[in-house]
């Protein structure tokens, strides 16, 4: 294998990091299907930490709250409306925002703030407790597959890199970024905040309300500021319709983020029998 | 007495126009032609006429609705 | 109500979100599983995943079980596919025909009420419970024409299904209502001739009223709200029944607020409280004596 010329070395380590990828995601599958989870999350802040941890749920949050015309939104800033309603609200997340925003507060300086790093903590809690997110315990199982397979490409990579110079060739760069590539992406792998688990509770909750998204493109119509937190949660703010996206994207300048998948489409018309008889 | 002939002559007059207009201006001779037994022959002319016509159009506008994969937008009806 | 008694709502794709945060108030969902004979196996996981946050049951309706003609085994297998995904509570189809030869109804037709159509439902219903592995509930439809060539009124027919079958009564109240006032009958007197006996599930809906030449009559359209009678029906029975009652609001377009429809299932708790009431008390007096 090692004494195969450059181009054939090549498309046989990227073979070999596809390989080594799907044993690696497949070990930590098998490893995370065999924990307990409930997968049942009704509430919009802990679905939406769910899907975009403290960034998705401030999201969320400020957009219930603007939706409530609790929180105003003043160019790249939030500004609590009225500071007798902070205490009326129900839950601490939006207490905190509201708390915070009693002076204009733009997003970044809201994620770092300690009130609202505190009630973010409750809803990862929550998460980790129903095995949606890794707890410690599940990341290190993930390093260790994921470590063991960065170290074996990365071992090939070496020898080959090593055998080519003791040969006289030393065109070894496209090998090293080849090697660093397949290492990234592996160590991405480990990333991920979600459990196996809590992908699929992301994933049916996507397609549960698929059909209801794409019907805003014909006919947008929020019922109401719990629907609306739901969907945002769900999908991410920009799929709620009569939301003001530019403005948003100002405050929260990286895309949106979808991951979770973006639910199939076709089937379900979802309409009901139209009346039992003629 | 309801045989499958019955069933489907029904069937027939619940979706196809131009059958039940037929029906309707010469019932003796459609209900003939339809195969059906003497019994049979005497319940479609004493079919309610009313009924019919109300039935069958509720069924064509839902059968254009799904074909359409459009809710009721606008029933085919006046409310009264 | 009684302890078992549950109240709930049809799962429609427009009022999904809604219906989802308001689970708190909503005891049970139903689904129409022919919606679903197309989905891919993703789609049945989210639906069986609702029903980790709340039971539910499910409705068919295209078989046309109420036939001399046999249902046809692959939309039965169709149907057994969701059924067994999604694994609800209760599942049901209407005491209709759908199609014949080779016409396609398009929707729900009451059959002539023979003693060939008692078979054929009985026939029918046991091809399904064969191939889905599960009896269905039987609902009653409205109909707009008095069906031609019956020997026998509603109630009596329904009932020798009911018998035959083994099956459970899906008593659609405002299906009931409608079949009672266009073709001249006293609306409790025509419940009370049901097997009120066999009602496990009851469907709640509004309609209205149509004219044509002259004749007017009742559309059970699912479009409107539930009118008062139908809560009283509801109440009426709730006195009179022993068993659990699953009431689920059918709703299917020009939906209003989802407050108005909460109220509405508030309105059909308050129903049946008021009949559980009523039944405990005479039951009480009764022991008394």
């Amino acid at each position: 294998m090692f004494t195969l010329r450059g181009p054939e070395f090549l498309v046989l380590f990227a073979a070999l990091a596809v390989v080594v990828y799907l044993i690696v995601d497949a070990l930590i599958t098998a490893r995370e299907l065999r924990l307990p989870s409930d997968s049942r999350i009704r509430d919009p802040y802990t679905i939406a930490y769910l899907r975009g941890q403290e960034r998705e749920l401030l999201r969320v949050v400020a957009m219930s709250l603007v939706f409530r015309r609790l929180l105003g939104v003043e160019g790249k800033t939030f500004l609590t409306v009225d500071r007798s309603e902070i205490d009326r609200v129900q839950s601490f997340v939006e207490q905190q925002v509201l708390r915070v925003c009693q002076k204009p507060c733009s997003a970044p300086g809201l994620i770092e703030d300690f009130g609202f790093k505190k009630a973010a903590a409750t809803y990862r809690g929550e998460l980790v407790r129903r095995g949606l997110i890794a707890s410690e315990a599940v990341e290190h199982g993930r390093w260790l597959f994921v470590f063991a397979g960065i170290a074996c490409l990365l071992v090939i990579a070496v020898i080959k890199i090593k055998v080519a110079i003791s040969t006289g060739h030393s065109n070894v760069g496209l090998l090293v970024v080849l090697a660093c590539v397949a290492a990234y992406v592996l160590w991405r792998r480990g990333q991920v905040h979600r459990t196996v688990a809590g992908n699929a509770a992301l994933k049916n909750l996507q397609v549960l309300f698929d059909s209801l998204r794409r019907s805003w493109r014909r006919r947008p119509k929020v019922d109401g500021p719990s629907e609306a937190a739901l969907l945002a949660a769900v999908f991410g703010v920009y799929a709620v319709q009569g939301f003001d996206n530019f403005a948003w994207a100002k405050m929260f300048p990286n895309a949106n983020d979808s991951s979770g998948g973006s639910g199939c489409g076709g089937g379900g018309c979802g309409g009901g029998c139209g009346g039992c008889g003629s | 007495m309801s045989s499958q002939q019955f069933e489907t002559f029904l069937a027939r007059l619940y979706s196809d126009r131009e059958f039940r207009e037929r029906f309707l201006v010469l019932p003796e001779q459609v209900a003939a032609e339809a195969g059906l037994g003497e019994q049979e022959q005497r319940a479609a002319l004493e079919i309610d006429k009313p009924g019919l016509l109300m039935a069958a159009r509720s069924y064509e506008f839902k059968r254009a609705a799904r074909r359409s994969r459009r809710r009721l937008l606008r029933l085919p009806w006046h409310a009264v | 109500m009684s302890a078992a008694d549950r109240v709930g709502l049809g799962w429609r794709d427009a009022l999904a979100a809604s219906t989802y945060v308001h689970l708190d108030s909503i005891d049970v969902v139903e689904v129409i599983l022919d919606d679903y004979f197309e989905a891919s196996a993703g789609q049945l996981r989210a639906l069986r995943s609702l029903g980790n946050e709340v039971p539910v049951i499910g409705h068919g309706v295209a078989l046309g079980l109420a036939s001399v003609s046999a249902v046809a085994t692959s939309r039965v297998e169709r149907l057994a596919r969701v059924v067994n995904a999604i694994e609800p509570q209760i599942w049901s189809e209407h005491l209709a025909f759908v199609r014949s030869g080779s016409y396609e109804i398009g929707h729900l037709a009451a059959p002539p009420r023979t003693s060939s159509t008692i078979d054929g439902a009985v026939a029918n219903v046991e091809t399904v419970r064969r191939i889905v592995g599960m009896l269905p509930a039987l609902e009653n439809i409205a109909t707009l024409i008095d069906p031609p060539a019956s020997t026998m009124s509603e109630p009596p027919w329904v009932t020798h299904i009911m018998a035959g079958t083994g099956s459970q009564l899906l008593l659609d109240l405002h299906n009931l209502y409608a079949n009672a006032v266009n073709f001249g009958h006293d609306p409790f007197e025509y419940l009370r001739a049901f097997p009120l006996n066999r009602v496990e599930v009851v469907h709640i809906s509004g309609g209205m009223w149509i004219e044509l030449e002259s004749t007017r009559r009742l559309l059970d359209d699912h479009v409107h709200d539930v009118p008062d009678i139908v809560f009283s029906m509801l109440a009426w029975l709730a006195e009179r029944c022993s068993q659990p009652l699953t009431v689920i609001l059918e709703r299917d377009g020009h939906y209003p607020e989802f407050d108005e429809l909460l109220c509405q299932l508030l309105r059909a708790r308050e129903a049946l409280a008021c009949g559980r009431a009523k039944r405990s008390r005479e039951t009480h007096e009764l022991a008394a004596v």
